[in-house]
């Protein structure tokens, strides 16, 4: 299978993009190093942390800032030294993982929906808007969109989980395998609900998604300890989700 | 001289099992004939009180199965949707008619009716108008919801193993037309009353035990081993629209609906009665157990009521023998502590 750099060989640079988040962005940097993203320029910048640090965020004045004990991660993620990290920054922002895990909501709702439920959409709006704003990520997403109205502002929920990697803490029985349009109405309400907030969501491709509601073990995490991580995915997804993120951008 | 009252027990008996105890020591008010354990899946529908009977069934281990589930992430405000206060999204079934009518169109027995009820820009189902707070967007909503509970209502009756169902009321209003029973008189949460339309009916005896044998019938050709129980509610009607007091109406409704109760448990063998009525009715136990209205039951009261439930189900078939924990299954936490009833709509326009 050709990578996503050779299928896209004339690829036009991206615009001056920070990439936020937490673990996730590790397959993201992975795929940086290994050239799967070439179109990628120099305007790119890493912003996030990992593990408890990652909510060690705070947000005032259209800026985010980490508090004392996550400075290290931040700026060593960085790399540029920029530890406030304003809206109005860069042209661009891809919120990535950033502890909004898709496998929290998709399987729950195609369970319920593939057992005969339905959801009214005050329910739905009820439901959505706290899974989405139950995340001070999403919280930071949406006063960036708010506040620079010119500036891109895109969320990648983190995957579905990698099938038959790990020990899942809850699986959803029901939600097996469920069709790429019952995916696509659960992901709808998110998608409406987040464009109010002037969002865009980037979901996983769909074929990267097998029985339903896992991630294809193809796109299980690569690195060292990795074997029972069925959370994080290889730097091949990551690829394939930058490729799609810049078509999103190119409209 | 031997005669057959010698050898009855003490609860047989004014003075022994009455007259000689506290209201609080009386045992025995029940000899149920079907067992109710603890891994058996137990739905419940019917009038308000049915809701602590799940509530309480669910919080002592038992398995009160609910087969419309909130969806993930709504949390608290499940309840305020009508999410696990009963086994389906119903909101209360006050008559044998409404149950009826819920069966027949979960199994496909009764055309389904689109009669829906407008207010503000919204539309409500006038078989459960105060299932969403503020009604559907559309017809086509309200529609699909409705038929996301009839398969939830096939799910419940083909997968429990006990259903309890508390009698309610013999008031109801109904389309002159075509006889269908609504939850609420048209024109009090939503929708609008004509006169010429919309007819009152105060069930009597037999068109309740009819009903009731219908419902039994249906339930026996979709779950033949689904056993029943029934209680009666003990509150008294918020409103009554027979022209007498409100108090008579209480009566004559409720003895009604005992009596019918009482004849089913006679002529079914899966079929039994429990007598929270009685508890929290009746005048040895001097009306304590109802909040100052005189309407409404106090946590109190529903705490004796089920320590009798349970106590009686003891004496009869031992202590209850509690399956080794399933995850998802059992003690599922009810969505809201707040009983909800419709039918205090009606104190809107009470004068």
């Amino acid at each position: 299978m050709p990578s996503p750099a050779e299928q896209q060989p004339m690829a036009a640079p991206l615009p001056s993009l920070c990439i936020f988040g937490d673990s996730h962005i590790a397959s993201v940097r992975q795929a940086l190093d290994a050239g799967l993203l070439p179109y990628v320029s120099d305007h790119l910048e890493f912003w996030g942390a990992y593990g408890p640090a990652f909510r060690q965020f705070e947000y005032q004045d259209n800026t985010v800032l980490p508090r004392k004990d996550a400075e290290e991660m931040v700026a060593m993620i960085n790399g540029h030294g920029r530890l406030a990290l304003r809206g109005d920054a860069f042209s661009a922002y891809l919120f990535y993982g950033a502890r909004l895990r898709i496998a929290d909501f998709l399987p729950p709702m195609l369970a319920t929906l593939r057992q005969g439920g339905h959801l009214s959409a005050a329910v739905r709006q009820r439901v959505v808007r706290r899974f989405l704003e139950g995340r001070k990520s999403y919280r930071i997403a949406q006063q960036f969109a708010r506040a620079n109205p010119g500036v891109s502002v895109t969320f990648a929920p983190a995957p579905l989980l990698t099938l038959g990697v790990g020990v899942p803490e809850k699986t959803w029985p029901e939600a097996e395998g469920a069709t790429a349009d019952e995916r696509a109405e659960a992901l709808g309400w998110l998608d409406a609900e987040a464009g109010l907030d002037g969002i865009t969501l980037l979901h996983q491709p769909e074929e990267t998604i097998v029985q339903g509601c896992w991630t294809d073990p193809h796109f299980a995490a690569t690195g060292p300890g990795s074997e029972d991580d069925p959370v994080h995915k290889s730097p091949a997804f990551a690829a394939l989700m930058l490729s799609r993120y810049r078509a999103l951008l190119a409209g | 001289m031997s005669h057959p009252y010698t050898s009855l027990p003490p609860r047989a008996f004014w003075r022994t099992g009455v007259a000689e105890l506290n209201p609080l020591q009386i045992s025995g008010l029940w000899q149920p004939k079907l067992a109710v354990t603890p891994g058996q899946p137990i739905i419940t529908a019917g009038s308000c009180f049915a809701q602590h009977i799940g509530r309480a069934l669910a919080a002592r281990g038992y398995q009160w199965f609910d087969a419309e589930p909130a969806p993930a992430w709504l949390f608290e405000d499940a309840g305020e949707f009508n999410y696990g206060i009963f086994s389906f999204r119903t909101g209360n079934i006050y008559t044998a008619r409404a149950l009826l009518q819920w069966l027949r169109m979960a199994y496909g027995e009764m055309e389904l009716p689109e009669d829906w009820w407008h207010a503000e820009g919204r539309v409500y189902d006038p078989l459960r108008p105060a299932i969403e707070p503020r009604g559907f967007e559309s017809v086509e909503e309200a529609r699909a919801s409705r038929g996301a509970t009839l398969v939830a209502i096939r799910r419940a009756v083909e997968t429990a193993g006990i259903f309890v169902f508390t009698l309610g009321l013999t008031e109801s209003w109904a389309d002159a037309a075509t006889g269908l029973e609504y939850a609420l008189c048209p024109g009090t949460l939503a929708g609008q009353f004509d006169p010429d339309r919309h007819v009152f009916r105060n069930h009597r005896h037999a068109a309740i035990l009819a009903d009731m044998e219908a419902v039994l019938a249906l339930l026996a050709a979709k779950a033949p081993d689904l056993k029943v129980l029934l209680t009666v509610s003990p509150v008294p009607l918020t409103a009554t629209a027979t022209g007498e007091h409100v108090l008579t109406a209480t009566s004559r409704s409720k003895s009604v609906l005992r009596a019918v109760a009482a004849e089913l448990v006679e002529d079914h063998a899966h079929v039994d009665y429990f007598p929270s009525y009685e508890i929290i009715t009746h005048p040895v136990f001097r009306g304590m157990f109802y909040a100052p209205n005189q309407r409404q039951v106090v946590p109190e009261g529903v705490e004796v009521v089920m320590r009798h439930f349970f106590a009686d189900q003891e004496a009869a078939f031992g202590p209850p023998k509690f399956p080794k924990a399933r995850k998802g299954q059992g003690g599922r936490a009810r969505a809201s502590a707040e009983v909800k009833c419709e039918e205090e709509m009606l104190n809107a326009f009470a004068r």
